[in-house]
């Protein structure tokens, strides 16, 4: 059996506040394998962003890891000294963000940005991977090679004229080219795992599309695991493997891409299904969720999805439920799940 | 920026400039008392016509409109007009007592940057705990005593109760360096006169101790706030997503971010001070601009005092624009 690169079990991130505790991330597991893609879907504000942070180990406070374990490459990250997770970020985790021109530094060149990741790389190499910041003798000589290897990868990442574009500010280039170099950047290490935070929301079709291809082009080459957040599901049916639907906090299913787009079984995958505008059909009626988020510091004992879930009844309001298996791959937490086949929108005992 | 740019910056200044300008001949003539007659207040033997022809030599018998082309034609020549109590020119007597106060003002510069941007990084980034505290407490101390009594409260201390620190004046008489540059710590560095090193430094420390710890405080408020507005960006988290060390995401991509703020503030600081500061300068004695402003206004040396003026808002325009300057060097983005 393949090991998994990443593995999430029960994973609880939770943000003491005054109003109580927002249990942003709530007993969410999964495992991703190498070479693969694992899309994470959901509305915003359901743990997805904060899932992948709390992997990085970069939790922004008061939030805390309260529970649960990360296994990268077997070994655990939750309760890891912050000194020994900074060596294992940008190096065996990579983490790129939506908005590339308020990812990267203003003030930075972003040739100086690219070289300072792989210095960084360097620098752990050095020292034997053991944390320390103590410069080598060669620190002053690696800077001119990390330049080439900087203009080398914004090369690979397909910016024109890399060595000019090196000595430009962010703002100075598209936000095409800015997630070009994000790319670059995260992968200026080779990680083993790449966590991208709704890398295309901020950019248009066409330039999604290219980074997409990018991305996937970059995966085939060096087997980089890939975990993708988003809110949509166009880029997921292009580009991942597996789909994970998570909702207020916690995973509610999971299922492999074509099981999943053709067989949902929870009612809130259903209903984002529904959601999606179909080009070219015109009988296609679009139906939306009703209602938003319940917020995440008094989400109701049962089920999270049952204050908007059509088929919702007591029994969901009172009791969370358990995820069990529906098929090869595909789980799904619902007290209700649909069975194959049958549409959406229409219980069991009606 | 390129020099083009930083010319058309330049350029917008002569308005300002000459708007200062008229407001300082503007309140010469608003002054009450002819110049002429103060001149010669309390001397004997000067009859009415001696007066009229010293108006006529000085121009003070021209309209208004000329006087101001004659005002405006003088400084450009650095002809701040005479001293009517010294009986020298004004611009030998500012350039005279300048070294004495940029020395003050670099030490005090100095002082509070060594003091506010580390105590504002650090209050930033560990916000709300005790170092958050004690800062946010010292700053409200620093704003809230008055120069003049912290500057007596350090006499008391260093000079009268411990007797370690000399509490007036520049130098002990006769300790002088040869002047270079007229700063005795560099012309005393420069001909390796040690001795006047020593001594210059030791006078300077109260008084910069004095100002300096006062500007630490509003400059420490501003790099914490403007720390604290940095540090929730997505770059940072990016940087530490990078595998930087907390110190270094600060340092390399946080703090030249937050800093542009804090140029603005030192550059008035700086501004305000090579006008010489009164207060800090009479209770220490200093031989600055400050204290030559403070002797003219009892002595009733109007031209001095103008000249002053003048030289004060001059300084403090350039700082701006320096300012200005030194913000599009921190952060490319900003074009004017």
């Amino acid at each position: 059996m393949i090991e998994p690169v990443l593995e999430v079990r029960d994973l609880k991130t939770h943000f003491p506040t005054e109003r109580g505790i927002v249990k942003a991330v709530d007993g969410v597991s999964f495992a991703l394998f190498p070479g693969e893609t694992l899309g994470v879907v959901g509305e915003s504000g359901c743990g997805k962003s904060m899932t992948a942070l709390s992997i990085m180990g970069l939790v922004p406070r008061p939030g805390k890891i309260v529970g649960g374990e990360i296994r990268l490459m077997g070994e655990n990250l939750v309760g890891k000294p912050e000194r020994e997770l900074r060596r294992l970020r940008g190096n065996r985790m990579a983490m790129i963000f939506q908005d590339p021109l308020s990812t990267l530094n203003p003030v930075m060149r972003v040739g100086d940005q690219v070289v300072e990741s792989i210095r960084i790389h360097y620098r752990d190499l050095v020292s034997g991977g053991n944390g320390t910041t103590r410069l080598p003798l060669s620190w002053r000589r690696s800077r001119r090679e990390a330049w080439e290897r900087a203009v080398a990868l914004l090369e690979k990442v397909g910016i024109p004229a890399p060595a000019e574009r090196m000595m430009a500010y962010p703002h100075e280039l598209s936000g095409g080219m800015r997630q070009r170099v994000m790319i670059a950047i995260a992968l200026s290490c080779n990680p083993a795992v790449l966590l991208a935070d709704e890398p295309t929301t901020a950019l248009d079709v066409t330039i999604q599309a290219q980074i997409l291809d990018l991305m996937q082009r970059v995966q085939e080459e060096y087997g980089t695991s890939i975990l993708l957040i988003t809110h949509d599901f166009g880029v997921v049916s292009e580009f991942c493997h597996r789909v994970m639907v998570m909702y207020a906090g916690r995973a509610v299913e999971a299922a492999p891409l074509d099981e999943l787009l053709t067989n949902p079984r929870h009612p809130y995958t259903q209903g984002l299904l529904d959601s999606i505008p179909r080009l070219g059909d015109r009988t296609h009626v679009v139906r939306p969720i009703e209602g938003t988020v319940p917020e995440l510091h008094a989400l109701p004992p049962g089920c999270p999805y049952c204050t908007r879930c059509p088929l919702a009844d007591d029994y969901c309001r009172q009791v969370e439920p358990a995820r069990f298996d529906v098929g090869p791959g595909h789980w799904v937490a619902c007290h209700k799940a649909v069975p194959a086949g049958q549409p959406a929108g229409q219980p069991e005992e009606a | 920026m390129n020099a083009a740019q930083i010319l058309n910056r330049a350029l917008q200044l002569i308005p300002v400039v000459l708007g200062v300008t008229l407001i300082v001949f503007a309140l010469m003539h608003l002054t009450p008392g002819d110049p002429v007659e103060v001149m010669f207040a309390g001397e004997s033997g000067v009859s009415e016509e001696d007066l009229e022809r010293y108006r006529q030599e000085l121009g003070l018998d021209l309209p208004l409109p000329i006087q101001y082309w004659n005002f405006l034609a003088g400084i450009v020549r650095g002809d701040l007009g005479m001293s009517l109590v010294q009986r020298q020119p004004v611009r030998d007597l500012l350039l005279s007592r300048m070294p004495a106060t940029i020395e003050l003002t670099a030490a005090a510069i100095l002082i509070s940057l060594i003091i506010a941007v580390p105590a504002g990084v650090l209050a930033a980034v560990h916000r709300h705990s005790a170092v958050d505290q004690v800062g946010t407490v010292g700053a409200l101390l620093g704003v809230s005593m008055p120069d003049f009594w912290l500057g007596l409260v350090l006499i008391m201390l260093f000079g009268v109760r411990w007797g370690i620190l000399p509490i007036s004046g520049r130098i002990p008489w006769g300790m002088e360096p040869e002047t270079v540059t007229g700063l005795y710590l560099v012309d005393s560095v420069l001909t390796g006169n040690w001795a006047a090193f020593r001594a210059s430094l030791r006078h300077l420390a109260l008084p910069a101790l004095t100002l300096g710890t006062s500007m630490a405080a509003l400059t420490m408020r501003v790099t914490r706030s403007g720390m604290l507005e940095v540090i929730h960006q997505d770059y940072i988290t990016f940087a530490r997503a990078k595998g930087l060390s907390g110190t270094e995401v600060v340092l390399r991509h946080g703090l030249r971010n937050a800093l542009s703020p804090t140029v603005t503030v030192v550059a008035l600081n700086i501004g305000v001070l090579l006008g010489g500061n009164m207060i800090v300068e009479s209770v220490f004695a200093w031989p600055g601009l400050g204290r030559l402003v403070v002797e003219s206004i009892y002595n009733r040396d109007y031209p001095v005092v103008q000249a002053a003026v003048l030289v004060y808002a001059m300084t403090y325009v350039t700082m701006n624009f320096l300012a200005d300057v030194l913000y599009t060097v921190l952060n490319p983005r900003v074009r004017f």
